[in-house]
């Protein structure tokens, strides 16, 4: 690896690469899944299994983990609310208006998060005008190829 | 109404990923990964099981099968790896290459249900790796 390219932020990137290709081959097996029940039921019992599959892999490294402050627990069970409410406002949305409205608002969420960052844990990330072009480039891509696939 | 649900997603999503942020300060990927995923799963399972209970008490065996895959690409895989690329990166330089998904979700739809390739997709796929090159770039 070249050392001006510190080893952590490549693997972080390999991370959410390989997080970006995990969801969109469960996007194209949802969409398998919505052909035959509601998307809440496919979306629960995905959770469901997924819940069980990794509290499995995990549970030895859960269980050793050091002990850490009860707020970091409840930001960890708070974010999985809001994920979840999330998928479950896009659903509503998906119903209630068409994918060619509901997808680039939602593909802009990155660009939420770095405003957010910026107000709550602005001593934990720093961005940059790179960073944010790069934001508005792919949310617009993502935006395009959502659209072109109804 | 629709757009402004889809508003709703969007802060919710950005919510979500600023507070698994302030969490792995802490906690281990692993461990975050696990507790959000068991706090989604109430709330999901409850709203489900409350609208679609005739549905839920029909599905026939074989759906099994693609509910496990789903959930294994999800949560195991992509959370996972989602909350780790977080605690590397910081929210701001994982999130958007993150979002990129529906990219590599058109690709295995071309290469696994035949979908074809079409101009508009080739102009978003170009955006979004330029995007992703821009991010990476960065120092």
């Amino acid at each position: 690896m070249n050392s001006g390219f510190p080893r952590s932020l490549a693997l972080g990137y390999l991370l959410a690469l390989g997080a970006a290709v995990s969801y969109g081959g469960s996007q194209v097996v949802a969409k398998k899944i919505v052909e035959d029940v509601p998307p809440l039921v496919g979306a629960a019992f995905a959770l469901f299994f997924g819940t069980i599959i990794l509290g499995v892999l995990v549970a030895r490294d859960v269980s050793h983990s050091n002990p850490a402050p009860k707020k970091a627990y409840f930001w960890a069970g708070l974010a999985g609310l809001f994920a979840s409410s999330g998928v479950a406002a896009m659903f509503l949305a998906l119903d209630a208006a068409p994918v060619v409205v509901v997808a680039p608002v939602i593909s802009i969420n990155p660009l939420f998060a770095i405003l957010l960052s910026q107000i709550f844990i602005r001593r934990l990330e720093r961005i940059s005008w790179r960073l944010v072009a790069g934001a508005v480039m792919i949310a617009v891509g993502v935006s395009v190829i959502t659209i072109s696939r109804i | 109404m629709g757009i402004l649900l889809a508003f709703s997603a969007a802060v919710l999503f950005a919510f979500s990923a600023i507070l698994i942020r302030l969490a792995l300060e802490h906690l281990r990927p692993t461990t975050s990964t696990v507790l959000s995923l068991l706090s989604g799963l109430v709330l999901v399972m409850s709203l489900a099981l409350g609208f679609h209970w005739g549905v839920i008490k029909a599905l026939s065996f074989g759906m099994f099968f693609w509910f496990f895959l789903s959930g294994l690409l999800n949560f195991p895989l992509g959370r996972f790896m989602n909350f780790s690329s977080v605690q590397r990166l910081g929210v701001s330089r994982a999130l958007p290459v993150i979002n990129s998904a529906p990219l590599f979700a058109a690709t295995f739809a071309i290469i696994f249900l035949g979908e074809e390739m079409t101009a508009p997709l080739l102009i978003g796929t170009i955006a979004v790796m330029g995007g992703i090159i821009l991010i990476v770039s960065e120092k």
